[in-house]
């Protein structure tokens, strides 16, 4: 509840808020009888910048699939921008997720085979943006040109970029569709301190410019004093 | 974009995405071989005769009249009188008739006596007629056209003296060396049983005959004064082939030639007689037909099982591209369009092999078979069959396609 009010500076009061999860209960394993994830309740306004921090194979990653609408709660509701997503049809969560939402991981973000430019040009089709296509290359440049990334390695393959590089190019296929939500799972954990830091600066500012929420994932406590406030997932998490 | 991905997608597995588009292209190329083959074969099997609406013989099956008369397979069961011939032809409905007599040959070739509208009046292929080459038709009881075949094999040219033989043998032993023949005509290749045939008038055949009893040969050499004292109209010719004034007359006059009294006659279409004959053969097509789609059916599970495989490699891709938005759905239509492209390919590379297979067989095939493969190979029932394939290609890439919707959640 502490964090509920926190949070609340922010917010302006006639906008939803940005997370909301209420009596959220999932399972892969239908047969028993105690979940993976019991979320009772939790809610993050608007603009917010939130660190979860838990161990690897806490079910994070299934709390942040939940929050995108990759997977479905068996009960309760996922209420994203005030939506409840995990009624709405399939094919309309994949296009809210696309508009919405952008997710940065540890790796593998990018599809190697495409290069650059056809990657993000790709998160951009998915999300059926009115931005015609030249609008998309100067919004391209400017996210390459803020990320400090040269533009002559948009017709680059992915795959022949450095870890570095690609965590920066997933920073700007995640914000190429100006999404209010931003979900980032464990996204520095491939990166060595200096670039760790370079890269959670470049995140703050590009959401910080948007007024964008951040929910970021780690198991690296150390990452909790950039953040606005933090939560332990085994708190978050009543099925533990 | 779903075109552009699956390009893309399948650009970055170039061995394996090549195996698989030459595997496929392979058995396209062996179906669409099969066909093409199947369907030059049969246009040039019913191109051996057309514009004729009637061939009369001797009461007989169609298709042996069929054969002996038009390919010069098989043997007559007996003849036509001159009279019945003379009867028939001055009938109302009959525009031309071409009367046919065999029973000669030489050096293997079939000799064939007849009368000048032969040259005018027969036609093959698409109503395409007899074309020289060489010379002219024959107009004296002891000349001959040669087809274009008996000309090349035999190296024989205008002004060159030939024998007959009596009967069919390649190695006769009872020649009509008393009258030889001279070669006053050849004729251009059709691509059918005209090419391997030489052609006398029935006075030649009269001529070499007089004198023969029961097929012993007494006759002496006639001169050319001889010649005009002898009647030199045939007996008997062993067949004939007819137009008519009217095609509405057909049936009709069919009718009249099975109806005939003095003797007993029968009339056949040619176009129908042909059809049937073909549909006999038809059992050896539908064997190669069934073998070339096993061989397709292998090579398309084939591009499945390769597909499945990559499945399970490229989830992390398919996870991407859910993160980005997009459904389950268009994931599926993404490996439905790659296997499709893959198949596209596999097909041009088909009807490219196959097309220089037939520039350089072409002319092998034509100097030794007398038989012309066009490069034309697309036709109603070859694209019917390509779609076929496309269709089959949609259910059978279903598998990978649902297969990738478990992996990418994963």
């Amino acid at each position: 509840m502490n964090n509920a009010i926190k949070t609340s500076l922010n917010q302006k009061p006639d906008e939803p808020l940005a997370i909301e999860l209420e009596n959220v209960r999932f399972t892969y394993d239908k047969a028993s009888d105690s979940p993976l994830l019991q979320v009772n309740h939790w809610q993050v306004a608007r603009a917010q910048k939130v660190f979860v921090a838990g161990k690897s194979g806490s079910g994070k990653s299934t709390l942040l699939e939940l929050l995108s609408g990759l997977l479905v709660p068996q009960a309760g509701a996922v209420k994203i921008l005030g939506k409840t997503i995990n009624h709405l049809r399939t094919a309309r969560r994949d296009q809210f997720r696309a508009q919405h939402i952008g997710m940065i991981f540890q790796q593998f973000n990018l599809i190697p085979w495409l290069s650059v430019e056809q990657n993000i040009a790709a998160a951009h089709y998915f999300s059926k943006g009115s931005g015609k296509h030249k609008s998309l290359v100067n919004k391209l440049d400017e996210l390459l040109c803020l990320l400090r990334l040269d533009t002559a390695i948009k017709s680059q393959r992915t795959a022949e970029l450095s870890i570095g590089q690609q965590q920066r190019v997933a920073i700007a296929r995640a914000l190429i569709n100006e999404p209010e939500i931003i979900i980032a799972d464990e996204p520095t954990s491939a990166l060595d301190a200096d670039a760790c830091d370079h890269f959670i600066r470049l995140l703050f500012d590009l959401v910080e410019k948007n007024r964008a929420t951040l929910i970021f994932v780690s198991h690296d406590r150390s990452l909790k004093e950039y953040f606005d406030h933090s939560v332990d997932f085994q708190k978050l998490n009543a099925s533990f | 974009m779903l075109l552009k991905l699956a390009s893309r997608s399948l650009l970055s597995r170039k061995v394996n995405v090549g195996l698989t588009v030459f595997s496929i292209s392979i058995s396209i190329f062996i179906m669409l071989a099969i066909g093409h083959v199947k369907n030059e074969a049969k246009a040039s099997f019913t191109s051996v005769v057309s514009g004729v609406d009637l061939i009369v013989g001797a009461r007989t099956g169609q298709i042996n009249l069929l054969l002996y008369s038009i390919f010069r397979i098989g043997q007559p069961t007996n003849n036509i009188s001159w009279e019945s011939y003379q009867a028939l032809s001055a009938r109302k409905e009959v525009a031309w008739t071409i009367p046919i007599s065999l029973g000669d040959s030489h050096k293997g070739f079939r000799v064939l006596g007849t009368s000048s509208r032969y040259f005018s009046h027969f036609k093959y292929g698409n109503k395409r007629e007899l074309v020289f080459s060489n010379g002219e038709q024959f107009n004296r009881p002891f000349d001959v056209v040669l087809g274009a075949d008996v000309a090349r094999s035999l190296q024989y040219s205008l002004g060159d003296k030939i024998t007959l033989s009596h009967g069919v043998a390649s190695t006769s032993f009872s020649e009509h060396a008393n009258n030889p023949f001279t070669v006053v005509g050849i004729l251009k290749p059709t691509g059918t049983s005209v090419d391997q045939t030489l052609h006398v008038p029935l006075e030649g055949i009269e001529a070499i005959h007089s004198g023969w009893q029961s097929g012993v040969n007494l006759s002496q050499k006639l001169s050319s004064n001889d010649l005009d004292k002898v009647n030199l109209t045939p007996k008997t010719i062993t067949a004939f082939m007819v137009g008519l004034k009217s095609k509405m007359a057909t049936f009709t006059f069919q009718r009249q030639v099975n109806q005939f009294q003095p003797e007993a006659l029968m009339a056949i279409l040619p176009g129908v007689s042909l059809a049937e004959l073909w549909r006999m053969m038809g059992v050896i097509e539908g064997i190669l037909l069934f073998i070339s789609s096993l061989v397709l059916l292998a090579a398309l599970i084939g591009m499945s099982t390769m597909m499945l495989t990559a499945i399970r490699e490229r989830r992390k891709e398919f996870f991407v591209l859910r993160v980005i938005g997009a459904s389950p759905w268009f994931i599926m239509c993404l490996i439905q369009a790659e296997a499709i492209l893959i198949t596209l390919l596999g097909m041009c590379v088909a009807i490219l092999l196959l097309w220089t297979g037939i520039l350089f067989s072409q002319d092998l095939l034509a100097s030794h078979f007398g038989f012309f493969l066009s490069l034309n190979i697309f036709n109603r029932e070859m694209l019917m069959s390509l779609a076929l394939v496309l269709v089959i290609v949609l259910f059978v890439s279903c598998i990978p396609a649902i297969s990738s919707t478990r992996h990418a959640q994963l």
